[in-house]
């Protein structure tokens, strides 16, 4: 989600033409801020807006002036800490309208949410000059731990960050766990509005889907072998993760008040049950119809390894349990051997994913499948999420460099000297190797050839 | 099917990209272990050019290392130039008034028998105009029928066909199909291909979906250089060998660049492309793909083909006759192009040998076909 907020430069002086090169650039959301400008000022502006925005299918909302929305048709209105009460604005506007609230602290967020906002602008990120009255900056850290806070608490409304926000800031905010940001300067003063605009909509799409499910962040953290459900917890929230791997056979499933799920729930968190312990296609799949009563999930990570020694995955019992789970609606996620037939075995059996190891499973090893990984991720059609080996954000980083899809870690998170540190350490390792990958490595260099013995026929 | 995938790709802005490329693009896609569909863009670009000696031999390494020191032999075989199609740059064009030949299984055997006496060639190729009526599946399934006698590798390049039609002749002993999509321009297709089965370009280009499903053991695929921006052509092939690699994994693929020749159509190429541009094209494609077969044939001058049999090609057809029953039954029929080379096969194998290369006659056996 990228909120452009309206204002003038030097460059373009009208907020209309402004919001044009936004939109151009694939923004679709504005808020339309005039904060010195009498309401007709902002009616006529509004007006011309509200056309603009229809034409690119793009949401309006108003900056304080609730009594102006319905004049404007616009969808929604930004209240400030000193503009009216989101209380009351609610009871104006109605439920049909958006109402975002602007919040400094974890309080704000808080007070905001009970009184029915919709979504909040968290800020400000750095210093800026668009706003006057100014509250302490967040910075990275900030955000992560006001984040995580929420998710402590239960809440998982939609948060902005706003505040002096460029293109470089994006990748790491990605990782704290917030919706989506508002833009204002960054846009109007780059020397290419539009594609400055595409560039933040870029970084923001970068989302991974699985089994028609998007996922922010690639970083997916398995749940065995921590010290305690609170430390556990805590890392979680560190990792910034989407998807949380639990093994069933560690679930008291008839109990909705188990230890260790208590621990996981929070927010925007997919359970992902695992059918480790089964050792055949048909255990798993009766596994697997039992962790989607319990966990009501379609997910299954796909588990089968019937040697208690290395827990080396079953190629054939996986292979036949895939094909029968997808063919009863579940979304296979798979862990494997690194190899690529089967990954295309699975494909074709309708695998969501598939999750090839790099090491046998807790070694920390690292990408020891390295050739055959590239393989896969060269010829795969579905998401490849490398799981096992990886032992610390270094193999992360190398594995998503290469251009897999998200990483899978359990051992090198919970057996780390600090668990929670390690886990934030995971998560910046991954979305800086996506970044990479994204952006395109250097390589070494090559060496100049001075004469052309191989190509001198094409001379004459 | 690829002609949804292919719409994602603008080709404007394919071609922009491409002549966007720098040195530096050119630089990373050389010293990348898999430069992609973007460092392929770059390989091909003008920026390009002047790192032809470097790209050459990087080619050459990478062929060594997947094909060895080996060049593949074939030879086609027209068995007919009816067409029903009207393409304006090939000799077969319906509207040209000559006389149309089918050859009777008879006929075919003959041919057969002539091929055999100019070399020992194992790999088929048996190549027809586009006339489903009297050149059909049927027709097909016969001719492949007599053609099995003399060959262990029989591929045809004939009309797309149905799934059914593809797996029908795999059961008849078919291992590969060359069809060539001519041009990956949507809105140009149709001016080149006005009538006929031919003119239906969501037919063709998703044709190698239907060969894929059909399991087909070989896809050959390629682009007429000749007819629209031959940069932007080969990209759009190379993301359509991708999307086929991935979803058709059990097949091989090759890859072939035909310049436009001289043909009784008398029409002239809307772009030229010189030697040295398709010597680029032949390593860019091996450095992007290094699995794939390229073949070179005879519509190439023997100087060149001499010197890139070392450099990215893998295989090669030699003594060939673009008429059909041109090796025995009508020696004087009217030719689908001109050929370049016209060197008996033994004078093209001792030139390949020479450049270092072993001739490969045969590798593949009949009894891989017996399902």
């Amino acid at each position: 989600m990228l909120q452009f907020i309206t204002h003038t430069n030097t460059k373009y002086n009208d907020i209309v033409e402004g919001a044009r090169l936004a939109l151009e650039g694939g923004c679709r959301w504005i808020q339309l801020r005039m904060k010195e400008a009498s309401p007709n000022m902002i009616v006529d502006k509004g007006i011309a807006l509200r056309k603009l925005c229809d034409l690119y299918g793009a949401k309006l909302i108003i900056d304080d002036h609730v009594e102006l929305v319905d004049t404007i048709c616009a969808d929604g209105v930004h209240l400030g800490k000193n503009d009216m009460p989101v209380g009351e604005a609610r009871k104006l506007l109605g439920n049909d309208k958006i109402i975002g609230a602007t919040a400094n602290t974890f309080d704000d967020i808080a007070k905001a949410v009970a009184a029915g906002a919709d979504y909040i602008g968290l800020g400000p990120f750095r210093f800026t000059q668009t706003k006057e009255k100014l509250s302490p900056t967040l910075g990275i850290e900030g955000y992560r731990n006001i984040m995580a806070r929420c998710a402590a608490a239960g809440i998982n409304i939609p948060v902005v960050a706003i505040g002096g926000i460029t293109v470089n800031d994006m990748p790491q905010l990605a990782t704290t766990g917030i919706a989506g940001v508002a833009i204002s300067g960054a846009i109007l003063n780059a020397p290419d509005p539009v594609s400055e605009t595409n560039k933040f909509i870029k970084i923001m799409d970068d989302k991974l889907i699985i089994g028609g499910k998007e996922f922010a962040s690639r970083l997916f953290v398995g749940t065995g072998k921590f010290s305690s459900n609170e430390i556990m917890r805590e890392a979680i929230i560190a990792s910034g993760t989407n998807m949380v791997t639990v093994a069933m056979k560690r679930i008291d499933m008839e109990n909705p008040e188990d230890d260790m799920l208590r621990h996981i729930a929070g927010r925007d968190i997919q359970l992902l049950p695992n059918t480790s312990g089964v050792r055949d296609a048909r255990e798993a799949v009766l596994a697997a119809q039992l962790a989607r009563e319990a966990f009501e999930t379609d997910f299954i990570k796909l588990e089968i390894h019937p040697d208690p020694k290395y827990l080396l995955p079953d190629p054939v019992e996986t292979l036949k349990a895939t094909e029968e789970l997808a063919r009863l609606g579940f979304k296979v996620l798979p862990y494997i051997q690194a190899d690529p037939v089967l990954c295309k075995r699975l494909e074709e059996v309708g695998t969501a994913a598939v999750m090839p190891l790099a090491a046998p499973i807790g070694t920390n090893k690292g990408l020891v499948t390295r050739d055959l990984l590239e393989i896969i991720i060269a010829e795969s059609n579905v998401p490849v999420v490398v799981d096992a080996g990886l032992g610390a954000p270094s193999h992360a980083a190398a594995a998503m460099e290469m251009g897999a899809d998200a990483v899978l870690v359990n051992t090198a998170i919970a057996i780390a000297g600090d668990p929670v540190a390690m886990a934030h350490a995971f998560a910046i390792a991954t979305a800086a190797g996506r970044e990479a990958y994204k952006a395109g490595l250097a390589c070494t260099s090559v060496s100049a050839v001075a004469s052309s013995p191989l190509t001198s026929f094409l001379d004459l | 099917m690829f002609s949804e995938e292919l719409k994602q790709y603008d080709w404007d802005a394919t071609t922009a990209q491409i002549n966007a490329m720098t040195a530096a693009d050119v630089r990373r896609a050389l010293s990348s272990p898999n430069p992609g569909i973007e460092g392929f863009m770059a390989l091909i670009s003008p920026a390009a050019a002047p790192f032809l000696e470097q790209m050459a031999a990087k080619s050459q390494a990478l062929t060594l290392e997947r094909f060895g020191k080996t060049i593949s032999m074939y030879i086609p075989m027209y068995i007919t130039n009816s067409c029903t199609n009207a393409c304006v740059y090939c000799g077969f064009n319906r509207h040209n008034k000559f006389k149309r030949v089918v050859l009777k299984p008879d006929e075919i055997e003959n041919e057969c028998k002539a091929i055999k006496k100019l070399g020992p060639f194992e790999n088929l190729l048996i190549v027809t105009g586009e006339n489903p009526v009297v050149a059909g599946v049927e027709y097909l399934s016969n001719a492949l029928k007599v053609c099995r006698k003399y060959f262990s590798n029989l591929s045809i390049e004939v009309m797309p066909l149905p799934t059914e039609g593809y797996a029908r002749l795999v059961e008849d002993g078919l291992n590969g199909v060359v069809c060539f999509q001519e041009t990956y321009h949507r809105d140009k297709y149709k001016t080149y291909h006005p009538a006929g089965q031919k003119s239906d370009f969501e037919w063709r280009v998703n044709g190698f979906d239907r060969m894929g499903t059909a399991g087909v053991h070989k896809i050959g695929m390629g682009i007429l250089i000749g007819l629209e921006d031959w940069r932007t052509d080969v990209t759009m092939m190379a993301r359509h060998l991708l999307y086929l690699r991935k979803k058709y994994w059990k097949t091989r693929y090759s890859v072939n660049f035909p310049r436009m020749r001289a043909s009784a159509s008398g029409y002239q190429p809307n772009v030229i492309m010189t030697d040295r541009e398709l010597a680029q094209l032949t390593f860019a494609f091996r450095i992007f793909d290094h699995d794939v077969d390229i073949s070179v044939s005879t519509r190439e001058l023997p100087d060149f083909r001499n010197h890139i049999c070392a450099l990215g090609a893998t295989s090669m057809s030699a003594g060939s006759k673009t008429e059909p029953g041109g090796y025995y039954t009508y020696p004087q029929a009217l030719e689908q192009f001109a050929v370049s080379d016209e060197r008996t096969p033994a004078e093209v194998t001792e030139a390949i040998r020479r450049a270092g290369r072993e001739v490969v006659w045969k590798d593949w056996d009949k009894v891989f076909d017996i399902v």
